[in-house]
């Protein structure tokens, strides 16, 4: 696989291919290094190995050209070509329609399935007026978000709307284009036939949000910010208790929620007594709670909770989930080195039966470009080689 | 043979899984193709049956009408048979051989409860991939914990990440953790039908919905084990880009999103918010110096940004190449006009009697050669009990008319409480939950081209004490 680009949605989609076993080439703009140098000095990314680009591009091999050219272009359609999937941006300028000179239709008739992530989608007659090709609009995962509605209810209603971090619309995007690839390998291994994917990180986004979408769609009403909670029941919410935080989704199990607190007589307060009650009575119930989720210890909560079959748990700090025990039972941080020591990778969000834990660390800059150009000469020269003496041999026999 | 019109064709999913991940994983599994056949129970429906029903409407058979249920079951057929009986299980054990994938989200001691593990369905069929898409995974202390994509934000080291700055932590306003899993599920099981072809072997896949979301924060776990920093809560903003945020535009609770990349699309910024000196002042001249004064410069740059509509500052924005989003809310996305250009939601009619309903495609992705299935309505329950049965198993009439007798199947619901109280313990408080704040309602004259809410005194309440049950 090729992946052009080393922006969150096409490294984390070849993430998920090098999980599977695939042999991933990533392909750099000479120079450009804004994720390898992202974050702090002590990070990695002093020497371009910044911690977001180690995980995302872990076991890759790395190649460094300049796709803003068409000399850069035409390597990579050579490349390509002897690839089984390409996952790419919209190429630089003119680059776009040099490309479609280099008859990688061809290629995609042969089996090669190329997907072109953009933030709009692709120019077309049906396009949308945001991929406009006389000047198609940019986006990053914050403005994908955005507009697909999530932020408009995310937070605190007193308080600007929140953006969920990190990138979620680029690692949707990253999903969708992974899944969508697998679809596209299903219809080659049918037909024999490559194909063309046009996925926008906008569309990723929306269908990552149909909670929002389904309110005005069936009972005529609009979402709005309403903290973090879940509109139909309380107590759904964060709770503060004595070492750190816990979400709470009590409002369907308000019986096993009572028993929590050991407050059980609740059930009869008018108050209390119903879901639409307590949703009614919200703040009451909330101090009311909140009084008792302060005095207690959040793990002690979780696993009372948890044996009551309630949807309670802690808010685990990023820090902690290396040495969390159900993460460690799972191996799902693993420790694997680089050049910079030590390296906690998470485990991908699927265990298949075949899955190998991979060794190779991310590649420095062009780590690999000679070899895997190379490669690609050689195997040219051999074909062509290949071709010219069964074209000898063919006319021997006439 | 004829040519396939779609990738997954031939195959066919046994679907028991409910609420979101599953569901959503087995639809676009239906989407490319495959034939899915969602397993339910009379007395175990999918609990999204009940969720946000059209026009709020309890009447009949309310649980056919699910916003919800329709946007994760399309392409789907349905049957419903109590696994509660041996026969059932029986039942469910017959169809096994004919089937590809099955594809479960309960805790794991569900399935091997009802005799449906996956030891047991290797041996019916050893071609089997099972996937089970658990909160917390097939293994682990926690791995009989229940959980949904809502909770997930909280163990996955999301909501930590998430806040304004020095506060309290908070959720996404969607539980994105569900599609996630949903898509990534379907990925695997396809991954595992590659593998098949090349082993001739099935397998079960664990798939854990914490651990998927734990790929969000992949960077911050990597940057935690180097340097022993933990992510800081930073609202909107970015670590090394200024300005980027949240800002107020005209109009209550109307805001866009913008991020400047560089010197020049800051030059462009404030040029298009009508303060050039801004650009050149003293301490704004670098991406640092910014994000070293950004509560300063937000102040400067809301006083600008409130002066303008979102979507008409998102343009101009655009236009001079910075990067800018309208926040819009829930009936904006559905009536946005790229997306409707780009045919996101397909009007499909649900329910007797049938009301549109804008469909939301489960497969983004634009596909030059194939396109998914068309949509249409869920299964209505049990809808497809005689065709599935009937067709699979060879069951005639009688055999479906004695099964359906005994319970076996069924094509109504049956509820632990009076059906009466059920209607009213679905039937949402939308005044109450206007008057709290938590929604408003839609534009009464219809101008979103959807159907408005049915506006209610503000001051109504629940007038019954009832029962908390939610009957599936």
């Amino acid at each position: 696989m090729v992946q052009v680009g080393d922006d969150t949605a096409a490294a984390f989609a070849g993430r998920l291919f090098v999980e599977l076993g695939c042999r991933v080439i990533l392909v750099e703009r000479p120079g450009e290094r804004a994720e390898r140098e992202a974050g702090s000095p002590e990070s990695g990314a002093e020497v371009g190995r910044s911690s977001t680009f180690t995980y995302l591009n872990w076991a890759k091999q790395g190649v460094t050209l300049d796709y803003a050219r068409e000399e850069g272009v035409a390597l990579l359609a050579r490349l390509a070509r002897r690839a089984d999937v390409l996952i790419r941006p919209p190429l630089p300028g003119a680059m776009d329609e040099h490309w479609r000179g280099l008859d990688i239709d061809g290629a995609r008739e042969a089996g090669l399935v190329e997907l072109v992530i953009s933030p709009f989608g692709e120019p077309g007659p049906d396009a949308g007026p945001y991929a406009d090709p006389d000047g198609p609009w940019q986006a990053d995962a914050g403005a994908a978000l955005a507009l697909a509605g999530i932020p408009y209810t995310t937070g605190d209603p007193a308080k600007p709307p929140l953006l969920t971090q990190p990138e979620v619309a680029a690692h949707a995007t990253a999903v969708e284009a992974f899944m969508s690839v697998l679809a596209a390998l299903h219809w080659r291994m049918r037909t024999g036939r490559g194909s063309h994917i046009d996925l926008s990180m906008h569309d990723a986004a929306v269908a990552f949000d149909e909670y929002n979408l389904v309110l005005p769609a069936t009972v005529g009403v609009v979402r709005q910010r309403f903290y973090s909670r879940i509109i139909q029941g309380y107590p759904s919410d964060i709770f503060e208790c004595r070492d750190g935080w816990l979400v709470v989704l009590g409002s369907f199990n308000f019986h096993e929620m009572s028993l929590l607190i050991g407050r059980p007589e609740l059930l009869d307060d008018p108050l209390f007594a119903d879901r639409n009650y307590r949703t009614a009575h919200w703040p009451e119930l909330h101090a009311l709670l909140a009084s008792w989720f302060i005095e207690q210890n959040r793990d002690e909560v979780v696993a009372r909770a948890q044996e009551l079959r309630l949807m309670v748990s802690a808010v685990v700090r990023v820090g902690e989930l290396a040495e969390h025990p159900h993460v460690r039972a799972r191996e799902g941080v693993r420790h694997e080195r680089d050049a910079l020591g030590d390296v906690a990778l998470v485990a991908p969000p699927f265990r298949l039966a075949s899955w190998r834990p991979r060794h190779e660390p991310a590649p420095a800059e062009g780590e690999h470009t000679v070899q895997i150009l190379g490669a690609v000469a050689s195997e040219e020269r051999a074909e062509a080689e290949g071709a010219e003496a069964r074209a000898r041999q063919g006319g021997a026999a006439r | 043979m004829s040519a396939p019109e779609r990738p997954l064709e031939g195959l066919r999913v046994l679907d028991f899984s409910h609420i979101w991940a599953g569901p959503i994983c087995a639809r676009i599994l239906g989407d490319l193709g495959a034939d899915v056949i969602k397993i339910e129970g009379p007395g175990r429906y999918d609990g999204m049956r009940n969720l946000f029903l059209m026009a709020n409407d309890t009447d009949d058979d309310y649980w056919n009408r699910s916003g919800f249920f329709q946007n994760r079951n399309q392409n789907k057929r349905g049957v419903a048979v109590d696994l509660t009986t041996e026969e059932g299980r029986e039942l469910i054990r017959g169809l096994v051989p004919h089937a590809d994938v099955v594809v479960e989200n309960f805790t794991p001691r569900v399935m091997p409860a009802f005799g449906l593990g996956y030891d047991r369905l290797a041996e019916l069929n050893p071609g089997i991939v099972m996937i089970s898409m658990s909160g917390y995974g097939a293994t682990g202390p926690y791995s009989r914990f229940g959980a949904i994509g809502l909770s997930l934000d909280g163990s996955t080291g999301l909501s930590a990440s998430n806040g304004h700055p020095g506060d309290r932590p908070e959720k996404s306003g969607s539980a994105f953790l569900d599609p996630f899993g949903g898509v990534s599920g379907a990925a695997a099981v396809m991954a595992a039908l590659l593998e098949r072809e090349r082993t001739s072997r099935g397998q079960f896949i664990d798939l854990s919905q914490h651990e998927g979301g734990i790929n969000f924060v992949g960077g911050y776990v990597v940057e935690h084990g180097r340097s022993g920093r933990e992510p800081e809560r930073r609202g909107s903003r970015s670590d090394r880009l200024a300005p980027q945020g949240i800002y107020p535009c005209d109009g209550d609770e109307e805001w866009i999103y913008l991020s400047v990349r560089d010197e020049a699309g800051w030059r462009a910024l404030c040029e298009e918010l009508g303060a050039p000196a801004l650009a050149e002042e003293p301490g704004f001249g670098s991406a640092a110096e910014r994000l070293a004064r950004h509560d300063a410069l937000d102040e400067r740059l809301a006083e600008r940004t409130r002066l303008r509509e979102k979507r008409e500052l998102m343009a101009a924005l655009q236009r001079r190449g910075v990067i800018a989003g309208a926040l819009l809310d829930g009936a904006e996305v559905l009536n946005d006009p790229h997306l409707a250009a780009r045919d996101t939601f397909e009007s499909i009619d649900v329910g007797t009697p049938p009301r549109p309903y804008p469909s939301q495609r489960a497969l983004p992705a634009r596909f030059d050669d194939f396109a998914p299935r068309p949509a249409g309505p869920a299964p209505r329950l049990g809808e497809h009990n005689g065709e599935v049965f009937g067709g699979l198993l060879g069951l005639d009439e009688s055999d479906l008319a004695r099964l359906a007798a005994d319970g076996v199947i069924g094509t109504e619901p049956r509820f632990a409480i009076p059906v009466d109280e059920q209607r009213d313990i679905i039937r949402y408080p939308l005044a109450m939950w206007v008057g709290l704040g938590s929604v408003r309602w839609l534009a009464p004259d219809g101008s979103h081209g959807l159907a408005p809410g049915e506006p209610q005194p503000a001051e109504a309440q629940p007038t019954d004490a009832q029962p908390e049950s939610a009957g599936s």
